[in-house]
């Protein structure tokens, strides 16, 4: 079948009756409780720097997996969720047993557990599978807490993850300000009285519980990073707790939701699908996120480079002007010679003020208009404030203090300029003679 | 092991309990030498404190084995009997370098250029490349023969001749080859890497080489034990000899060694195992094996293990109670007369319950420091001696407390009591020479001399 | 007699089985402005913290009014370290000083309008108002440290435990805080302030402790800020201290 056909049958499930369609549901609703629940307590794991440790316990939940298995003889749900909570709570005990009775460090400590555990599951998994047929005949799809299969994924699954999603999410905001308090500053939450310690003991047994409720979908391998990867992105794009809590949430259940049409019209499996497109989200938010992307961060550079060669043109314009000559309309070839650059490459410079609000390059002339004159004025009294300031509260030499002022200038805000006036009494000249432009002037020309 | 005695299991030859060298000579040779070179790098990344970049590279070069394989399959498929295996290695090898590389790079540049923190980094790449890898393997076992399992469980059983253990033992020779050519910058620039590029070593590629080398290691124990298990023998086997050691080279060497023994046993378990109708995989065992070993270490080791950390406590605490008993009954004496007193009159001083005494003084009385006279106890010379270096401290520190830190002279008697028992000659020596050798302490008592002969 | 803020009796705190500080005995008056005044590595943010209650003490104890400080949690607030924050936490400025309220509250409970309201007044007293929604990692530092001063102040103690607020703060700024310091003590507010600086030390309190791993003098800055005690501070006959230290960690963790 085609794309497009695949696409229509799978939207088409979501309305249709029968088994199919009500297995494709199912996928998708579990998909999408698992993703919303770790992307929601997910912001607190990566926040409180337990990411590495929650990949730890989604592979370390393994032999818990066989144990209840071999147990219970079947794959009865609460048999192997049983058994995954055990071991993942024996393995963050053997984590910090390791920590504190040895010399070995917390990475290597997670390192060891994390690998110890999962070799178990996997030696008791492939013991099952090779184990006589009363074992094997049962254990067939046991393999899908490797990688997840969300197919497999029944009514008596999704209870599960509901009541888990409703546990996780009504403790987290129950416990919102606690919590917060005691990642961010545990030794202030230790000061009105709350031990920092039982908050890390709530998230630990969440963290597992999710962990063991998501197993089905994402498997041990890629579960943890369905509660790192959409905190992560989310952590990128805002700046508030709740904010982040909620987008993480919904990053997280969109990526279930898409992992599963994925799946169905590629046929690449749900949980890698769902990390994947997670994942790119991250790297979306990386690369273009406004405040703390990559992108974002360089166009910004970008804008004050502009802004400071447009600065610096102006201020060069009003040193011609300050000798008498023309401030609406600089010949080129003048403001080279000002500037000591060929007037090629100023006239370069000079095109690039056009779009700024302060005038533009025309006719070989730079063009001012009283906004820019204004700016021009504001700049060199700040640029010439400021030497003075670097002379006197810095007893820099006269010669030493054109450069630290040529780059301050344009950083100067109104604020700050009124301090620097205030602190060196409305001065008139600057420390190498010249005349300091009044403040508020309306375009005045020298 | 191989003189089992014959019915050493009731109804069973001693063959079935060893190894079937036809079938598994190549299988062992393999996972020794996977279990060796992972030992020896393991070791380093651990020391280094980067445990969990063996953790991060065996995730993320799974989708440079998969897409190197697919690529193989493109490329190769019609001369594939011309070039062979070696010839798919290569282009596996070749994409899981790669994908290891990237996979740092991207760790890197997310904590570098954003606020992500390094563990988020780290937590959020490798499984999105594990993720990537297994779309590719899904892919690849569309059109190929796959065996997607032996991702999870290793495939140690299928190994049966010499060319495919080749790739592993040439990646051994080049492992133990860098170790012997590179021990010492290896050494500094773990221990310090600032000071070793002050010394010229070429660090960067030290590292550099370190790291391919263990993409290189992850590789070819992909096929032997899986992608997730090896981080077992690259981590486990390094910690077993931190526990052991704390000495560079021999923690290298006992991490090897414990790999090797890892590898050996826990094959040999399997074979037991089967015997017992327990029948297994061979990877997960020898990794399990491993982790048996460390756990192993956490109780026994010398060193740091357990049982010798509550051992030495008890050590501490009977010397304590040993000292407070002969220093009671010197107090009590005047630190002159060999006067003889009552377990109970010793014991009240010290606030303890008379009982709490008794092995202290049994062990006292067996070394001679004391004289028995029926119910009464004394110091003896041999006692007296050792007893007159503890007060020694003991009075030095309360002068030392009330002249150099100005503490109020009725303070320093309980820090002078926990104290004493830890202070070591050298110590003793500097206090005196700071203080001016005096005669008496704060309180007005005598200062016994440094011979400890009383008066 | 009413119980001093803060008293504390023949405290010795150790990290690791190694004492760092030691036999440290000291009552704080109502209405001081302490400045704890010592080299790097003296104990000074130790000695903070475990009147905070953050550490477990080797011997010794500390009361604040009279009672230990579990009892007294409300009273006493506490500023850390710069360097112990996250700042790239996902925090608001008013979040964070509305946090000064968390111990009202209790378990539970969610932050009322009347909580708002003493945020925002501890927000205009350190004149912040305006930076209220900023994320605190985009403030300079004087502008970061004057907000956990508001925090502190929404707490309503009658004693803060500050550790070097002056950090990071440029010279106007720094003026700024000891104004609120002093404005802090004027309203019946006992503080300890963990500072570097020897130069300001003199200026800006009213009583100095000097600290270098044992408590050197208290008292009056007039009375303790002398040559002699400050050269008992930062010179002095500590290497034992520290050997002595050393000497306990070693025979408790059993290494020879």
């Amino acid at each position: 079948m085609s794309f497009a056909e695949l696409t229509g049958e799978f939207f088409l499930s979501l309305l249709g009756q029968g088994d199919a369609a009500q297995a494709t549901i199912n996928a998708i609703l579990g998909a999408c409780l698992a993703g919303l629940t770790c992307g929601a307590l997910g912001s607190f794991i990566i926040l409180r720097r337990m990411s590495l440790f929650a990949d730890m316990l989604g592979h370390a939940v393994l032999p818990g997996v066989a144990v209840g298995f071999i147990l219970a003889g079947s794959k009865s749900t609460p048999a192997l969720l049983l058994g995954s909570l055990a071991a993942g709570l024996l393995a963050a005990a053997l984590t910090r047993a390791i920590t504190s009775y040895s010399p070995i460090k917390d990475d290597a400590s997670l390192g060891i557990t994390l690998s110890l555990f999962y070799a178990i599951g996997i030696w008791l998994l492939s013991w099952i599978t090779r184990a006589g047929p009363e074992l094997s005949s049962q254990s067939s799809g046991l393999n899908h807490y490797l990688f997840g299969n969300p197919a497999i994924i029944q009514t008596v699954d999704l209870v599960f993850l509901v009541s888990a999603a409703v546990v996780v999410l009504a403790l987290l905001r129950l416990f919102f300000k606690e919590l917060t308090a005691s990642i961010f500053d545990p030794a202030f939450t230790v000061s009105i009285g709350l031990s920092p310690r039982i908050f890390d003991g709530l998230l630990l047994v969440l963290l597992t519980l999710v962990i063991v409720v998501s197993l089905k979908i994402l498997g041990v391998i890629l579960v943890a990073a369905l509660l790192v990867i959409p905190p992560a992105t989310a952590y990128l794009l805002t700046d508030r707790l709740g904010r982040m809590i909620a987008l993480s949430a919904f990053l997280g259940a969109l990526s279930g939701f898409g992992g599963v049409y994925l799946d169905f019209v590629f046929g690449i499996g749900v949980g890698p699908a769902i990390v994947c497109l997670a994942f790119l989200w991250l790297m979306t938010a990386f690369l273009a996120s406004p405040h703390h992307g990559v992108l974002g961060r360089y166009l910004l550079q970008k804008k004050l480079e502009l802004k400071t060669l447009r600065e610096n043109l102006l201020t060069s314009a009003w040193r011609i002007g300050e000798r008498g000559g023309e401030l609406t309309a600089i010949p080129i070839g003048e403001l080279a010679s000002e500037r000591g650059e060929e007037p090629s490459a100023t006239r370069v410079l000079a095109r690039r003020m056009n779009g700024s609000g302060w005038g533009r390059f025309e006719k070989d002339l730079l063009v001012l208009n009283s906004a820019g004159q204004e700016r021009a004025c504001a700049l060199m009294r700040g640029h010439r404030l400021w030497e003075i300031f670097l002379q006197r509260e810095a007893s820099l030499a006269p010669d030493h203090v054109h450069a630290g002022a040529e780059e301050i200038e344009h950083f100067l805000d109104s604020e700050t300029l009124l301090e620097l006036e205030a602190l060196l009494d409305n001065p008139e000249t600057d420390p190498h003679g010249k005349t300091i432009p009044p403040g508020h002037s309306k375009g005045r020309t020298p | 092991m191989s003189c089992l005695p014959p019915r050493f299991w009731p109804g069973l030859a001693a063959t079935e309990l060893w190894f079937d060298w036809e079938i598994d000579t190549w299988p062992l040779l393999m996972a020794l030498l996977v279990a060796m070179s992972c030992g020896l790098l393991g070791a380093v990344f651990l020391v280094r404190r980067t445990a969990l970049l063996g953790d991060a590279v065996s995730h993320s070069v799974l989708p440079g084995i998969a897409g190197g394989l697919l690529l193989a399959g493109i490329v190769l498929e019609n001369n594939d009997h011309v070039f062979g295996a070696s010839a798919t290695m290569l282009f596996v090898l070749g994409g899981a370098l790669a994908a290891g590389l990237a996979s740092t790079m991207l760790i890197e540049a997310l904590h570098k250029y954003s606020r992500i923190k390094p563990d988020t980094a780290l937590g959020a790449v490798f499984p999105a490349f594990f993720a990537v890898g297994v779309i590719l393997i899904r892919l690849a076992a569309r059109d190929a023969h796959f065996d997607q399992d032996c991702v999870f469980y290793g495939s140690l059983e299928v190994i049966g001749e010499l060319n495919q253990v080749i790739p592993t033992l040439a990646c051994s020779i080049l492992v133990v080859i860098f170790f012997l050519c590179f021990y010492k910058e290896i050494l500094i620039s773990s221990f310090d890497s600032q000071f070793a590029g002050t010394l010229g070593l070429p660090v960067g590629l030290v590292n550099l080489l370190l790291t391919s080398l263990l993409a290189l290691a992850v590789v070819v124990a992909f096929e032997a034990v899986g992608a997730i298990l090896v981080i077992a023998l690259l981590i486990i086997p390094a910690a077993t000899a931190q526990l052991i050691s704390s000495r560079f080279d021999r923690v290298l060497l006992l991490s090897a060694l414990f790999g090797l023994s890892a590898a050996f046993f826990g094959s040999w378990m399997t074979v037991l195992l089967e015997v017992v109708g327990f029948e297994t995989a061979r990877a997960p065992t020898v990794a399990v094996f491993a982790g048996l070993q460390f756990l192993l270490a956490l109780v026994f080791s010398p060193a740091q293990g357990l049982l010798a950390q509550a051992w030495r406590k008890r050590a501490l605490e009977s010397r304590i109670l040993e000292e407070n008993l002969l220093g009671s009954i010197y107090r009590l004496s005047g630190g002159v007369s060999s006067q003889g007193f009552r377990l109970k009159e010793i014991a009240a001083p010290l606030g303890y319950p008379p009982g709490k005494l008794g092995g202290a003084l049994r062990r006292c009385r067996a070394r001679g420091e004391l004289d028995v006279d029926r119910e009464t106890f004394s110091l003896s010379a041999r006692g007296r001696e050792r007893i007159a270096g503890i007060i020694r401290g003991h009075r030095l520190w309360e002068s030392y407390m009330i002249h150099e830190m100005g503490a109020a002279s009725d303070h320093v008697h309980d820090a002078a009591d926990y104290i004493e028992h830890h202070l070591q000659p050298g110590l003793v020596k500097e206090l005196e020479e700071l203080l001016g050798n005096p005669d008496l302490d704060p309180h007005g008592s005598e200062i016994p001399g440094a011979e400890g002969a009383g008066a | 007699m009413t119980a001093p803020p803060i008293e504390i009796h023949d405290l010795t705190v150790s990290y690791d089985q190694k004492p760092v500080l030691w036999n440290i005995d000291v009552e704080i008056p109502e209405g001081a402005l302490v400045g704890i005044i010592g080299p790097n590595g003296a104990g000074k943010s130790t000695l903070l913290k475990a009147c905070m209650g953050l550490l477990d003490l080797s011997s010794g104890w500390v009361k604040i009014y009279g009672d230990p400080i579990e009892q007294q949690r409300k009273t006493v607030g506490y500023i850390p370290q710069r360097e112990e924050i996250d700042w790239d936490f996902p925090i608001t400025v008013r979040d964070l000083v509305l946090m000064g309220r968390y111990g009202h509250l209790g378990l539970l409970r969610r932050p009322g309008a009347e909580d708002r309201k003493i945020a925002d007044e501890a927000l205009e007293q350190v004149g912040m108002t305006a930076f209220a929604d900023r994320q605190i990692a985009n403030l300079s530092g004087g502008q970061q440290q004057r907000i956990f001063l508001a925090r502190a102040l929404a707490q309503e103690s009658r004693v803060y435990l500050m550790d070097e607020p002056f950090a990071g703060v440029d010279a106007t700024t720094e003026k700024t805080i000891v104004k609120l310091l002093e404005q802090m003590r004027s309203e019946n507010g006992t503080l300890l302030v963990v500072h570097h600086d020897l130069q300001t030390a003199s200026e800006y309190f009213d009583h100095l402790l000097l600290l270098n791993r044992r408590m050197v003098a208290f008292g009056p800055t007039e009375e303790v800020f002398t040559e002699e005690l400050l050269r008992k501070t930062y010179g002095g006959h500590l290497t034992v201290l520290s050997q002595a230290g050393e000497a306990i960690r070693q025979s408790k963790s059993g290494k020879k």
